[in-house]
């Protein structure tokens, strides 16, 4: 058992910038474009700030909790069977992340690079190879998401730069000319591009200096917060809000059509798709191990092997389920987000005012 | 082991649904859409249910041809270019279009390398068609948003086999005009890229169009076509279109004349900037354009006044007023005749004055013709060439 694995700082930033940053990429400046026009830019400010007040409450949860286990914090205040329910619900709703993720994942590839081959094939591969990442262990995900954060952004940058040519920044403006129910309608996708920071409730425990986590998670939010303005501003500045409002996926349409008289490079489809794939991973592996991780912890089971063969046929059963990418957004919908919302802030948020109340919950046992 | 083994089998046959080897394509480098016989009876389309089999009918509404290059041409001891193989067929759409072109062709059509597409007016005078086209264009995810659009006078199939006297074939010949736009100030470059974003603003858009020569055998630019609601409403000439393009201040290159004692004075254009003011008074929009040229003298003639600063700026004045009164000219004519905005005055009122945007959006092409513009033209000349 590898559990003396310490991560460095920079592995938190790097898992948790990799983790949250994944296909919602692609597709967001559509949403927002279509509510807010123009001002998307503020709308993400402000999920970045609500986020890190969410990631404060987890951190206090957390060192409340002696920096223990997440399933061992639930089953401590909650007590064996309830925390495990509340654990098992939090599984879920990771496997259901993931069966949105990569149904939208292998529906964009199918859509540009492999016309002909089966869903279902390319989801089972997909499925297998995360299963290959995960065996190696905690450590090896936080290795592959530090490799990983300097593979996607530093080609985005490169691209960004290479954008330059095509855009026209004024037109941005105007700013702040809609009506403020605009802006609350957009809130929502907000929870759909910053999810994914959960991974620190299984990452902190094992931080080798735990007094910069609060630098460490603040660098990171900031970090995905100006990434993704800067993607919005962007698109923006290539198409306006007009087509960005038409556009599925204004970002890779964006990346398409570089057009750069005398480069090597003609056809960025190629590019963008490793991109893709790439930001597709990171947040499906991630997720993944966590889901396994609960369900050793909740059933007792002595290695994560068999907790990930059982959740497999679940992310495949849900990954199939709707029938086009329609009802897939319609999946994203009211439900999810809301399901989201109670996972990721209420539950711990409970947790922690369950703790300071009863004043008996600082009795977590660290995973030795 | 086992369930090894089937991993790595799984991974190594990902490929084989979509493998189609290299010399079983054809890689498409021009389309040109011209109207077909039926386009006209639209009626008859209405007429059929939604949920009948309407796979049969014989409706020719667009033609459409497909250029590509001959690949056996090429290659490192032969030509880099080569003339194009064509296909016409008869559609109802354009996917119509490339079903009935994949049972006469022997190869995958694929559409990443297109460069060019050329629409007939046959075709811009129908909106529901172009509407139709448009759509296609916009959700195909393997077009190349980079390719360019024109119009062409006439049968876009003549435009698409036409061989011109300095290239192979038609769209390196396009291809290479546009990017001319550096020096000819006459030629206003549309991708399918801008074509895009400006329909969906409002259903307008400009695009360069082209006119067949038949006796001297030559394809001309002759200035941009508008568009209006999808529909074509009018053309600009080429004078006209380089004045649209300064005012957008989007010229890259060019030249204007003046005449002093039946001498020309050529300027040619290095660069121009603009910048757009607005006022109002009683619920009217007063637009005062400023364009700033920067150019040098390229034509003069011997035996003239000797150019001194003080003459220069006298040059300067005439430009100044001549290209005022060309631009307020052309503006007069987009406002009065088409009402079509291309300068970007929408854009501008969107972007900076929202709160009269908001207040003009419903009755913008009345308040478009009504209302007054000013263009004020400051030359700089900057050279004069290298001799006195």
């Amino acid at each position: 058992m590898n559990n003396k694995y310490a991560v460095s700082t920079f592995g938190v930033f790097a898992s948790i910038i990799v983790a949250t940053v994944g296909i919602g990429t692609f597709s967001y400046p559509n949403e927002l474009s279509q509510f807010v026009g123009t001002d998307g830019w503020f709308v993400i400010i402000i999920g970045g700030a609500v986020s890190y007040g969410i990631i404060l409450i987890l951190i206090k949860l957390l060192q409340k909790n002696n920096w223990s286990n997440f399933t061992l914090i639930l089953k401590n205040n909650y007590g064996n069977f309830v925390g495990s329910i509340f654990a098992l619900s939090f599984a879920i709703y990771c496997i259901f992340s993931m069966a949105i993720g990569i149904r939208t994942f292998v529906e964009v590839m199918r859509m540009y690079l492999l016309e002909k081959t089966p869903t279902e094939f390319l989801i089972v591969i997909t499925l297998l190879i995360g299963v290959y990442i995960i065996r190696g262990g905690l450590d090896t995900i936080i290795r592959f998401n530090e490799i990983a954060f300097w593979l996607m952004f530093i080609p985005i940058i490169v691209v960004l730069f290479l954008l330059l040519n095509n855009s026209d920044f004024t037109n941005l403006f105007p700013i702040m000319s809609n009506k403020p129910i605009e802006y609350i309608k957009s809130l929502p996708v907000n929870i759909y591009i910053f999810k994914g920071f959960e991974i620190l409730l299984l990452i902190l425990p094992f931080m080798k200096v735990k007094s910069r986590v609060k630098k460490a998670t603040f660098c990171s939010i900031t970090f995905i917060m100006v990434f993704y303005v800067l993607i919005f501003i962007f698109t923006l500045a290539v198409f306006t809000k007009y087509q960005n409002s038409v556009l599925l996926w204004p970002t890779i349409t964006m990346i398409k059509s570089i057009n750069i008289p005398g480069s090597f490079i003609e056809r960025w489809d190629g590019i963008v798709m490793t991109m893709w794939i790439l930001f597709y991973f990171t947040t499906f592996i991630n997720s993944f191990y966590f889901s396994s991780d609960i369900i050793k912890n909740v059933f007792n089971l002595k290695e994560t092997k068999l907790s990930y063969i059982v959740i497999l046929p679940f992310i495949y059963l849900a990954a199939l389920y709707p029938e086009n990418l329609l009802e897939l957004n319609d999946f994203r919908g009211v439900f999810f987000q809301s399901f989201t919302m109670i996972m990721i802030a209420l539950l711990p948020l409970i947790t922690l005012i369950k703790g300071f109340m009863s004043k008996a919950g600082g009795g977590g046992i660290s995973n030795n | 082991m086992i369930v090894s083994m089937f991993m790595v089998i799984c991974t190594i046959f990902t490929g084989c649904w979509d493998k189609v080897e290299i010399d079983k394509r054809s890689f498409i480098s021009t389309i040109g859409i011209d109207a077909g016989e039926n386009i006209g009876d639209i009626d008859k389309l209405k007429k059929l249910k939604e949920d009948k089999s309407n796979n049969e009918i014989d409706f020719k509404k667009i033609s459409v041809t497909y250029g590509a290059p001959d690949i056996s041409k090429l290659g490192p001891q032969k030509s880099a270019a080569s003339q194009d193989l064509y296909l016409t067929t008869d559609a109802i759409t354009m996917e119509d279009a490339v079903d009935k072109a994949s049972a006469k062709i022997s190869r995958d059509i694929n559409y990443g390398h297109i460069k060019l597409l050329i629409l007939s007016d046959g075709v811009m005078g129908y909106p529901d068609t172009f509407k139709e086209i448009v759509d296609y264009f916009q959700r195909q995810s393997s077009i190349n948003r980079m390719m360019y659009v024109v119009l062409a006078e006439g049968n876009a199939e003549e435009y698409v086999k036409f061989k011109p006297s300095m290239e192979q074939n038609i769209e390196t010949y396009i291809s290479g005009l546009m990017q001319n736009s550096d020096r000819n100030s006459t030629i206003l470059p549309v991708t399918l890229n801008e074509l895009l974003i400006h329909l969906s603003e409002n259903g307008n858009a400009i695009i360069p169009s082209l006119k067949y020569d038949k006796d001297k055998n030559e394809v001309i630019l002759t200035g941009v076509a508008l568009i209006k609601d999808y529909k074509l409403k009018g053309y600009l000439s080429q004078n006209e279109t380089s004045d649209i393009e300064m005012l957008r201040g989007k010229l890259k290159g060019g030249k204007k004349s003046v005449y002093v004692d039946g001498h020309p004075i050529d300027i040619s254009i290095e660069n121009v900037r603009k910048k757009i003011t607005m006022s109002t008074l009683n619920d009217k929009l007063f637009f005062n354009i400023d364009v700033f040229i920067e150019g040098q003298i390229k034509g003069y003639y011997i035996g003239g006044k000797p150019l001194t600063n003080e003459y220069i700026s006298t040059i300067e004045g005439n430009f100044n007023k001549s290209i005022e009164d060309e631009c307020e000219e052309v503006i007069k004519i987009t406002q009065n005749t088409f009402s079509i905005d291309p300068i970007g005055f929408r854009e501008y009122l969107e972007k900076y004055h929202p709160s009269i945007w908001k207040k003009k959006k419903a009755t913008w092409e009345e308040t478009y013709k009504n209302c007054i513009i000013n263009v004020n033209v400051h030359t700089k000349i900057r050279r004069i060439g290298i001799s006195k």
